[in-house]
């Protein structure tokens, strides 16, 4: 199983090995809503600053499920094994296990900006606070760092 | 060795003040964290837990991962580790006092783990993968929650990105 709170605690993400994925209520754990990977288990979750979405892992893509209403998922045309949202929620980072590491837009799911395969898998991403900038690393333990594009 | 961590490179004002904590500061000590070395064995290395926060993880022994260096846009203080607390395995929760709290009702190694940046809410799954428990800052048991029929044991996270 994966975990991954919204960061004010409300909800609950939980990753089953069964391919589920439970929308749990941070209060109560009460079972908000249910979504379904393709087979894979979802390691790859983040809400973003308000909890209202959730992007997730389902390879082979990536969906942001807007968690207060019944939109369609958006759809990012690449799993990932890391997913991280800007600190102003516009923008999404996914890094995968073959060193790939994508800039979305959390809106309409359109990569942003192509960034250069690190030299395996990604271990971890960031944003900077101002979600200007953006940092990974990679399983050698080299740092990576460019910027979003977002106006300063 | 493998740096992760990366919140807690980035300070406010974007500067990098560190880069990183090897994951593992003893290969030897890794014990079957890494995918490629779960998946050559066949079998689930269940008393290497591994914890994931934002911050820097860091093998203490191969029984013990601990959290340190939370990032500064993060409460001060929101200490986490996973270890073991007397006969068996539980979790303990270290508060931003750093008090040890023994968890209630959870049993087993714990196998995943999440927190809330502030540290008001801890989440864990246990090596019998039957529930998801919730806490509070204070160690109180706030919920737990069944897991689906079928849910089992599965490589954590953690392995899996180290696989290629």
């Amino acid at each position: 199983m994966a975990l991954a709170w919204a960061p004010d605690g409300s909800k609950l993400a939980a990753a089953h090995s069964t391919g589920e994925l439970t929308i749990l209520d941070g209060g109560t754990g009460r079972s908000l809503r249910t979504l379904q990977t393709a087979g894979s288990v979802a390691w790859a979750m983040c809400f973003d600053a308000a909890g209202r979405h959730l992007a997730w892992g389902d390879e082979p893509y990536t969906k942001i499920s807007d968690l207060a209403s019944n939109a369609p998922d958006v759809v990012l045309l690449r799993g990932s094994g890391i997913v991280r949202f800007s600190p102003d929620g516009t923008r999404l980072l996914t890094g995968t296990a073959d060193g790939s590491l994508s800039l979305w837009h959390s809106e309409t799911g359109k990569e942003m900006l192509k960034l250069p395969r690190l030299s395996s898998a990604v271990a971890n991403a960031e944003f900077s606070p101002d979600s200007q900038r953006i940092f990974a690393t990679d399983m050698s333990g080299s740092l990576y760092m460019d910027r979003t594009g977002a106006a300063e | 060795m493998a740096v992760i961590g990366i919140a807690a490179l980035v300070e406010p004002g974007v500067t990098i003040t560190k880069v990183g904590t090897p994951m593992y500061e003893d290969e030897d000590a890794l014990g079957g964290c890494q995918t490629s070395r779960y998946e050559s064995s066949g079998s689930t290395r269940t008393n290497d837990p591994i914890v994931e926060q934002h911050g820097q993880l860091r093998l203490a022994d191969p029984k013990t991962l601990e959290l340190s260096d939370v990032p500064s846009d993060l409460q001060s203080g929101s200490v986490w580790k996973c270890g073991p607390s007397g006969p068996g395995y539980a979790a303990e929760f270290l508060s931003r006092r750093k008090k040890p709290l023994a968890l209630p009702e959870a049993t087993g190694t714990p196998i995943s783990f999440a927190g809330t940046p502030s540290g008001d809410h801890l989440a864990i799954v246990c090596s019998n993968y039957q529930f998801v428990y919730a806490y509070g800052s204070s160690g109180r048991l706030l919920w737990k929650y069944a897991a689906p029929a079928g849910t089992e044991s599965w490589p954590l996270r953690g392995r899996r990105m180290a696989q290629s």
